[in-house]
């Protein structure tokens, strides 16, 4: 996290307009992260300047409570169109929110994986609409209100696909779950569909271009490997160091592998 | 106009100079009332603003998670007027992850 702070801090710098944007799937997941109930990774990401993140199935095993709290701690919309209250049929967090920078304004649209109430208390408390129906009111909702209009998407490539099919109108799909490593950017008739990898060793860098009347014309991608060639942001070392003090890890126990040395 | 109709039927019946005097005064009467109505009818809300403004309420009770940029549209689009800007070609940078799993290091 400490290398991504350093990669986004320098393109913050970009002539562009920039939105930071995760498909989900990033809040909860190793033991600092569950046991800070996502705290770490929301400081984290507070200090990146993210905008918005599709909750996923990882995120509500977090509990809705829990969720709750996060959404008021976090500096980031916290989306789900799909995921609303059991009964009522009320969404539970933001459906979508509209950025804008330097006069472009740019709709985003949450959308979350049928399995996502998997847990049997979540089960109590959600109902998963369908995701094609959901996206479909939404993008007839927001089109002619936005510039452009991005579904920030942890359904998967297959349904992210159908879903650029079924629904005209979206300019760019931005995907998780499936955890594939895009090289380009797929095109499926208007809409650019890209995600990137996982466990956060990628990040990916997407330019898009549009015309006067606000057709998407191209994109370009870049996967960027995180690797040692970024050195670690100052300021996010500071923050994971009092996460990691507050959370220390286990002693790891001594292994039981073989010795191969030959003395 | 009825006003007008009803008094002259009476003028027939009724001594005359009586009848046509208070024909006069009641038609005088009826041209003033006439007159006054716009003036009423201009205290009245439009019709249309109540009926967009319990229409926003109605949206927002139903959808208490609505965002807050969603709810300011709501406001009349002719109130703030702009001179309508050329729009040109633009290019967007988006930086995105996905599926980081609470990942913190070592791989980014």
């Amino acid at each position: 996290m400490a290398r991504r702070a350093s990669f986004i801090k320098e393109e913050q710098n970009s002539q562009n307009p920039l939105f930071i944007l995760d498909a989900g799937n990033s809040l909860a997941g190793t033991l600092i992260s569950l046991e800070s109930k996502g705290g770490v990774i929301v400081e984290g990401m507070n200090a990146m300047g993210y905008d918005a993140l599709t909750l996923g199935r990882m995120e509500f095993s977090l509990g809705l409570e829990t969720l709750k709290e996060i959404e008021e701690s976090a500096d980031f919309d916290l989306l789900s169109a799909n995921v609303v209250e059991k009964g009522s049929q009320d969404p539970i967090f933001d459906p979508y929110v509209i950025l804008e920078r330097q006069g472009i304004t740019v709709g985003t649209v949450g959308l979350s994986e049928a399995d996502v109430n998997a847990d049997s208390k979540i089960k109590e408390q959600i109902q998963v609409l369908d995701p094609m129906e959901t996206a479909q009111r939404y993008v007839d909702e927001l089109r002619d209100q936005v510039d452009v209009l991005i579904v920030l998407s942890h359904l998967g490539l297959d349904e992210d696909r159908a879903l650029a099919e079924k629904v005209p109108g979206i300019d760019i799909i931005i995907g998780g779950n499936t955890r594939k490593l895009m090289r380009e950017p797929e095109r499926v008739g208007d809409t650019l569909i890209v995600q990137q990898g996982y466990r956060g060793e990628w990040i990916g860098h997407l330019k898009v271009d549009f015309d006067a009347q606000g057709n998407l014309v191209d994109g370009e991608i870049e996967a960027v490997a995180l690797d040692d060639s970024y050195t670690d942001d100052a300021d996010m070392v500071e923050i994971l160091e009092k996460w990691k003090a507050l959370h220390p890890s286990p002693t790891p126990r001594p292994t039981s592998t073989p010795d191969t040395s030959t003395d | 106009m009825i006003l007008h109709r009803m008094a002259r039927s009476e003028c027939r019946t009724l001594p005359r100079d009586t009848l046509c005097l208070g024909f006069i005064l009641v038609l005088l009467s009826g041209i003033g009332l006439a007159g006054c109505q716009p003036a009423a009818e201009a205290t009245l809300p439009p019709a249309t603003t109540v009926a967009e403004s319990q229409t926003a309420a109605v949206q927002s009770d139903g959808n208490p998670s609505a965002p807050t940029v969603a709810d300011s549209t709501t406001t009349p689009a002719a109130e703030d007027e702009e001179v309508p800007t050329e729009k040109k070609p633009f290019q967007l940078t988006i930086l995105h992850t996905n599926d980081t799993y609470g990942e913190v290091d070592p791989c980014g």
